[in-house]
């Protein structure tokens, strides 16, 4: 990279070489206002906001489009510049119905502020406003066409980032539209649910259902936390009032994920309408009847060292959620493995990283020349991992070979697919380095090969390593998806991923807290075991079964760390406080063990 | 091969289609044989000859007779006379505008005579279907010459001596463009040719395609040599069907040749082309655009820089130009750059073809050095305006064009003549008007026709050009204020200043200087309520001028909104001016001349 | 929700993927494909955009989005015939706007849009190149040349009722099919000198002074060829270009009174041709050569 000065405004600034205007200005805290500019994706230079002056230029350029050249001198405002941004803003005011007092995005609206900042007080033209309709159709997210500026950021992000190309534009001229698909509403169309393109609408056109109307960012409290619906991590911003998270945002600072999420990690976690445990419960005479927290860990404690004392540490099992923090599977062993001995505690999805290959970030994959998928759908349970994988191919021009069933959508993007059933896929990727073969002529001649491997692939085959000859100094890297936000903290711990409970286990202490996957899973085993205590968040048919019941916290309230999928380690922060009666998992167990 | 006394060369140009020549050949032929002489005239289809409001045209070789208005009817008649008895047939001769005198040869036709013909020398003269047509007029000889003895750098050099500039409208210099594609970094590069002509009003590229196809496609080998491109991409809009099953036709017997495809003229050089058939948008004669479009998307247009010369079709350094620049290259290498230059001034060199059309009394292509005034191309060329109306303005230009009032007919038609009252050569297009046509309703046409064609991306162009037609659909109604005025010439400004592309940037143009010649027109609209012209409907009222009526009933049969009624008890009609709604149809279809516009 | 919804669902279309393979499913032949997809159904319905995206590996709103950029693809069913005025500037300054109106007026739709019958679709072109013969409407790749919104609903009944002439009854409207000299026999029509594609009557004419041939339209009996405001100086006088014998002085017209002209139509009708557009059927007795007699008594 070479370095490069230009004057902007009078003023000596550098930049480097493949800058474009904006990019040196804002290098420099130089603002220039922007509307359809959007980090990540393409400039399209549309909305003609940033124009700015070059001298010696035909005519105003737009800064986000120009390549900023050594020498050049730029003037990003006069009085011509800012009556042009202002008619602009104008125009648009004039083209739909942008009458802010009820629109959900007023107060957060970048047209709005825009428009402020330019002075822009009253529109000139008739209001064009072509009738429109919203589509609604979609639970989470809704579109409303009156608010949309056409700056296409959404149409980007779909096509660039997700690589879903749900979204395109529609018509031509001043009838062109957002369209998903051939037209559909959205609830019909191929929208995988991101909510990427509501997340970067600079107006109020693509909006979150269930966020909306219930405030403005500044009346917003906005935590950084991590997302433990799976591995990855993602960071979130969780943005809370009232006691209340509103929605769940993609951190756009995140060098991983970028500010996208799946649906699961934005959506689901949140919108379920499950009853909550909001209070501690002991079986008394048969029914499940409300207790203080100090009856219930007697209760607790009092069943689980009986079963101990009679059946010896080998009758006592603890089974946590690979959901669960690092600090509260310290606490769970604390009890259980130290104070009481069992050799009986596990953590469900708990999973080791395979042996042997650096871990790859989701910026690995998105600048890696090959991509081998094996195992698990990611489509399915790892959607940030489709995402990555498509932009690398789609954009960069990456290989991609898949293994097995793996991610649908990708198939059709993949240069070798070795068709496999789950239990052989760990076979097929084997036969990946077969002399001759297209895969391994592509292995062999990649710089910076990924393996992104999943359930039931463990482990990646060193010779594949050996096949790639060209590899740069480490790698090929490997990314092992695991379907827990705490997997890889859980399996450092020690906890197996067994889905049982041992034979002999005579009282059982199943840590749940917001996993609403796991519990189920015990059902058939309920006879067996003599009692049954469960931490859970949510009431479900095994919770309405147990002796004793603690709540706990949902991820959205509690504080704590877990272990990603690459090993770095991710915190989660409270947005908002665990309703009263509820105690924090940790705490509570720290408790027993005193 | 049998020796022709005689040739007779038939116009098949689009304009001559539609009137039905090919009717006329097929007559013309069958006459032929029946009368024995099908091996002494042989009969040639030709592409436009240029005079298209006289079609179905016939020249008669080596006489050159023109006939014009030719109906099968008239052939045996014409055949019997022309062939057998050896004389000329009066009856479809052209009779001059000033003399009321026959015209007997194309030679002695004004609108033939004061033209230079370069871009369309073969136009109306070579049978385009035919290759060999082409290559016996010395078609090829330039490509081969250039691949055999000359380097890309001789090409360009003979290119920047002639002064040529691209014929699209932007007027830049070709030579210069093609250097700029030829040190361009990049192993693949290629050459475009722009025969999206949507300008309304022009219709040239298509008559060279139509006419003269080989032309272009040697012209595009000659690029990609200069240029080191393998691939050459026509992109054709859909409404020229004949030009493209023409050029379609050219580019196989061009490789059936060996003048298109691998290794031409046993050189290192390969070339070839295809065609892209457009599908109805205005903007993709905008080169970003036009890409786009080539590579199956949306055609809208993208900021530059990058100019497409860096990174084109495909992210490759592309060369694009237009086809009536293509059309420019044969001549200028095998004539040399001097000799081109050596025709039109000293900023614009060469010829420019002009689609001379609207209230003019020859309608058609033609062609004259770069500098003819407005005035020769209107009056001796056109012949003037027709029905003894006065000339009011020439729009030049299009859509991103202006008017030239009366006052400015003896300008040169050059581009730096035209940019200095505010118009462009543009493309080529050049539509007469007269009095009776109102200037605000032309500015408002164009507007309207922008607000179409505009793509979308922009605000500035899709609302902007949208607001303007709003506020001169206003004035037309005669509902604007003088603020409105004001609003739209600082509207105008806006939208020239900030839209992404050419179509957005040049939209405002024939507002602008019809502002600027014709204000007062615009002023009476607003303050008067008036349109001088008789032209915006809400401005003008129908009556029936009862003397002349003679009651048949024409008109009250003929309105859509039966506003028509009898008078009693007389044999008269009359309009009932509360429900007219100014369609014009009683005026077209009264045979009496008593219907008026006030 | 499934996550390619987008581009799986949609019936199999051979027709579609056997134009796609033609084209090696390349996705910068998008445009052709689709011109050509629409070429075979007449225009670009759902299912068929859906089999595009799927045989060129596009999303499907790629190509909803390109289908609806240009104009000349059509997303809704298109009418039984296409009437397409020019708007060019030429055509412009010359009434095109006018003419868009009322053939819109005539069919009681925008342009763009398809009568509710599905006869007529409505275009507009921004110039056929055909500048000199403005302004033009092509019905049906038909070219009309020189319209003005007097011709348009002249032009729209033609365009349905086709080319076939009706077997008229006594008092119908007609189109003539053949006709001769009521006073020689000899034949008026010549399919080689069509008017609007129709054959036309060729007749000697006479008016203030001019004189030469015109032509009426075998259609509605408008003269063409007399110069232009000849009606308006004086009643045109049309003969017989065989004979010379007058046509114009037998009959008058029930609807606008003026002189008409009368000829025998093919099956022995005779058919009373007016400028004003009328002409209706007489049936009489009449026959061949020496008719005009009969015919004068008729009147």
């Amino acid at each position: 990279m070479s370095e490069i000065s230009l004057t902007i405004n009078g003023k000596q600034v550098k930049g480097e070489r493949g800058d474009t205007i904006l990019k040196v200005c804002e290098r420099s805290d130089i603002y220039v206002p922007t509307l359809c500019h959007y980090g990540g994706v393409h400039e399209v230079g549309t909305c003609r906001m940033c124009v700015v002056e070059v001298q010696g230029g035909r005519a105003l350029t737009t800064a986000c489009t120009t390549p900023a050249e050594d020498g050049m001198i730029v003037k990003t405002e006069s009085d011509a510049i800012q009556s042009l941004r202002r008619a602009t803003l104008e125009l648009l005011f004039s083209e739909r119905n942008h009458y802010c007092m009820f629109c959900e995005a007023s107060g957060d609206c970048e047209l709005q502020a825009l428009a402020y900042r330019h002075g822009m007080d009253s529109v000139r033209y008739p209001n064009l406003y072509p009738k429109m309709e919203l589509d609604t159709s979609h639970p989470y997210l809704a579109l409303d066409q009156n608010r949309c500026v056409l700056c296409r950021r959404c149409v980007r992000v779909c096509a660039e980032l997700v690589g879903a190309h749900s979204l395109g534009m529609r018509e031509r001229g001043i009838e062109t539209l957002l369209a998903a698909d051939g037209g559909e509403p959205l609830s019909a169309s191929s929208c995988v649910s991101c909510g990427a393109c509501v997340q970067v609408c600079p107006t109020g056109a693509l909006f979150d259902r269930r966020s909306a109307y219930r405030g403005r960012e500044k009346d917003c409290t906005t935590v950084k936390s991590s997302c433990p619906e799976c591995a990855l991590g993602c960071a979130v911003e969780l943005v809370a009032r009232s006691g209340q998270v509103l929605r769940v945002e993609g951190d756009v600072e995140s060098p991983e994920n970028g500010g996208l999420l799946c649906r699961r990690g934005r959506y689901e976690s949140l919108n379920g309408h499950r009853e909550r445990v909001l209070q501690p419960l002991v079986r008394k005479g048969g029914e499940l009847a409300s207790a203080s927290w100090d009856e219930a860990l007697a209760a607790l404690r009092a069943g689980i060292e009986a079963a101990a004392a009679a059946g010896g540490a080998g009758a006592v099992a603890a089974v946590a959620s690979a959901r669960a923090s690092n600090e509260a599977l310290a606490a769970l062993r604390g009890y259980f493995q130290q104070k009481l001995d069992s050799p009986n505690v596990g953590a469900i999805g708990a999973a080791a990283s395979p042996d042997g290959y650096p871990a790859a970030t989701l910026q690995d994959i998105r600048q890696a020349d090959l991509i081998i998928l094996a195992g698990e759908d990611a489509g399915a349970n790892h959607q940030v991992v489709e995402f990555a994988v498509s932009q690398a191919v789609e954009q960069h021009g990456a290989a991609l070979i898949v293994v097995g069933s793996a991610a649908r959508r990708l198939q059709k993007q993949a240069c070798v697919v070795v068709p496999a059933g789950s239990d052989e896929v760990a076979r097929a990727l084997a036969t990946l380095t077969a002399a001759g073969s297209e895969s391994l002529k592509r292995i062999a001649c990649a710089e910076r090969a990924v393996f992104v491997v999943g359930a039931p692939v463990t482990a990646v085959p060193q010779a594949l390593a050996a096949a790639a000859q060209s590899a740069r100094d480490g790698w090929p890297r490997v990314l092992a998806l695991a379907p827990k936000g705490n997997s890889r903290g859980a399996a450092q711990a020690g906890l197996n991923g067994g889905a049982s409970v041992a034979k002999g286990v005579k009282a059982a202490f199943i840590m749940a807290g917001d996993d609403t996957e796991m519990l189920d899973r015990f059902l058939p085993q309920r006879d067996e075991i003599g009692f049954l205590a469960v931490q859970a968040s949510y009431r479900s048919p095994l919770v309405e079964m147990a002796d004793v019941v603690l709540p706990a916290p949902v991820w959205t309230e509690k504080a704590g760390t877990m272990v990603n999928a690459q090993g770095r380690e991710v915190s989660l922060r409270p947005a908002v406080a665990p309703p009263a009666g509820v105690r924090d998992e940790a705490d509570v167990l720290a408790a027993l063990s005193q | 091969m049998p020796a022709y006394r005689s040739t007779v060369l038939l116009c098949a140009g689009g304009g001559c289609i539609s009137c039905g020549c090919l009717p006329v050949r097929e007559a013309m032929e069958a006459e032929l044989k029946r009368r024995n002489l099908a091996d002494e005239v042989r009969v040639v289809q030709t592409g436009c000859v240029g005079s298209c409001d006289l079609g179905p045209v016939l020249i008669v070789y080596p006489d050159e007779v023109f006939y014009q208005k030719v109906s099968p009817g008239d052939v045996p008649k014409l055949v019997d006379e022309h062939f057998l008895k050896g004389r000329v047939f009066e009856r479809l001769l052209v009779k001059s505008a000033e003399t009321d005198n026959l015209i007997a040869t194309q030679r002695e036709f004004a609108f033939f005579n004061k033209q230079v013909k370069i871009v369309l020398e073969n136009c109306g003269v070579i049978d385009p279907e035919n290759i060999e047509e082409y290559v016996a007029r010395g078609g090829y000889l330039a490509l081969g010459q250039v691949i055999s003895e000359r380097t890309p750098e001789w090409v360009i050099e003979e290119l920047k001596k002639s002064g040529l500039r691209g014929r699209g409208g932007a007027g830049f210099p070709a030579g210069t463009k093609w250097d700029f594609v030829r040190k361009a970094p990049g192993e693949r590069k290629y050459v475009v040719c722009n025969a999206d002509e949507g300008d309304p009003g022009a219709f040239m590229d298509r008559s060279v395609l139509e006419g003269d196809p080989h032309r272009v496609l040697e012209a595009m080998a000659i690029a990609g040599f200069a240029a080191s491109a393998d691939q050459g991409y026509i992109y054709v809009r859909a409404e020229y069907p004949l030009a493209i099953r023409r050029t379609r036709r050219a580019i196989q017997q061009a490789r059936e040749a060996g003048f298109l495809g691998r290794n031409l003229f046993e050189s290192s050089f390969s070339f070839d082309i295809d065609i892209r058939v457009g599908a109805g948008a205005f903007v993709c004669g905008e080169e970003t655009a036009l890409l786009a479009s080539i590579e199956g998307k949306r055609g809208i247009p993208r900021p530059r820089p990058p100019f497409p010369a860096v990174s084109g079709l495909w992210g490759k350094p592309t060369l694009i130009n237009n086809v009536e620049t293509y059309a420019c290259i044969v001549p200028i290498i095998t004539r040399g750059g001097d000799w081109y230059a050596s025709i039109g001034t000293e900023k614009s060199k060469g010829t420019k073809v002009f689609a001379l059309a609207g209230k003019i009394r020859n309608t058609g292509l033609v062609e004259v050095p770069m500098g003819t005034t407005l005035r020769e191309i209107v009056y001796d060329i056109g012949g003037g305006v027709p029905n003894g109306r006065k000339f009011k303005a020439a729009q030049t230009g299009g859509p991103s064009g202006g008017c030239i009032p009366a006052e400015h007919l003896d300008i040169p038609m050059d581009y730096e003549s035209l940019a200095k009252v505010g118009s462009i050569v543009g493309s080529g297009g050049l539509i007469i008007m007269d009095e009776d046509s109102c200037m605000v309703d032309v500015a408002k046409f164009f507007m309207e026709f922008c607000t179409d064609e505009s793509c979308g991306k922009c605000p500035p162009c899709r609302v902007g050009t949208r607001q303007i037609y709003g506020l001169l659909d206003k004035i037309t109604k005669g509902e604007a204020r003088i603020e409105d005025l004001h609003l739209l010439e600082e509207l105008c400004g806006m939208v020239k200043e900030s839209s992404l592309c050419g179509l957005g940037q040049t939209a405002p143009n024939p507002v602008l200087s019809t502002l600027r010649y014709f204000r007062d027109e615009y002023l009476e609209h607003i303050v008067d309520r008036r349109c001088p012209a008789k032209v915006c409907p809400s401005l003008i009222r129908y009556s029936i001028d009862e003397a002349a009526c003679t009651g048949c009933s024409l008109c009250a049969r003929n309105c859509p909104e039966n506003t028509i009624f009898k008078v009693e008890d007389q044999k008269k009609y009359r309009i009932d001016p509360a429900r007219c709604v100014k369609c014009g149809v009683c005026f077209d279809v009264c045979r009496f001349g008593a219907v008026v516009k006030s | 929700m499934d996550t390619m919804r987008g581009d799986t669902i949609g019936a199999d279309a051979p027709d579609v993927a056997a134009i796609a393979a033609a084209h090696r499913g390349s996705r910068a032949a998008l445009i052709a494909i689709l011109r050509e997809v629409q070429a075979a159904r007449g225009y670009l319905p759902e299912d068929a955009l859906r089999a595009v995206a799927r045989h060129t590996g596009r999303s499907l709103v790629d190509v909803y989005a390109v289908a609806s950029f240009y104009h000349s693809f059509s997303l809704k069913p298109r009418g039984r015939h296409t009437v397409c005025a020019c708007l060019g500037t030429a055509c412009h300054v010359r009434g095109g706007q006018q003419v868009v109106e009322a053939l819109s007026r005539e069919l009681g739709v925008r342009a763009g849009e398809t009568t509710p019958d599905g006869e007529f679709t409505l275009e507009t072109a921004n110039c056929l190149g055909a500048c000199a013969l403005g302004p033009v409407v092509v019905v049906d790749g038909r070219y009309f040349a020189k319209v003005n919104p007097g011709k348009v609903r002249r032009i729209l009944s033609q365009a349905r009722s086709g080319v076939a002439a009706p077997e008229a009854a006594d008092g119908e409207r007609a189109l003539v099919t053949e006709a001769v000299c009521p006073e020689c026999g000899r034949p008026l029509l010549d399919a080689a000198r069509p008017i609007d594609g129709y054959p036309s009557l060729q007749v000697s004419a006479q008016c203030n002074g001019w004189r030469g041939r015109a032509r009426i339209s075998c259609v509605d009996g408008v003269l063409d060829g007399a110069p232009e405001n000849a009606a308006a100086l004086e009643r045109v006088r049309l003969f017989c270009p065989h004979c010379s014998a007058g046509l114009n002085d037998l009959l008058r017209c029930g609807e606008c009174g003026v002189p008409t002209v009368s000829v025998l139509a093919g099956d022995g009708a005779l058919v009373q041709m007016c400028g004003c557009g009328e002409q209706r059927v007489r049936r009489a007795e009449v026959e061949g050569a020496g008719a005009r007699r009969e015919i004068a008594q008729l009147s």
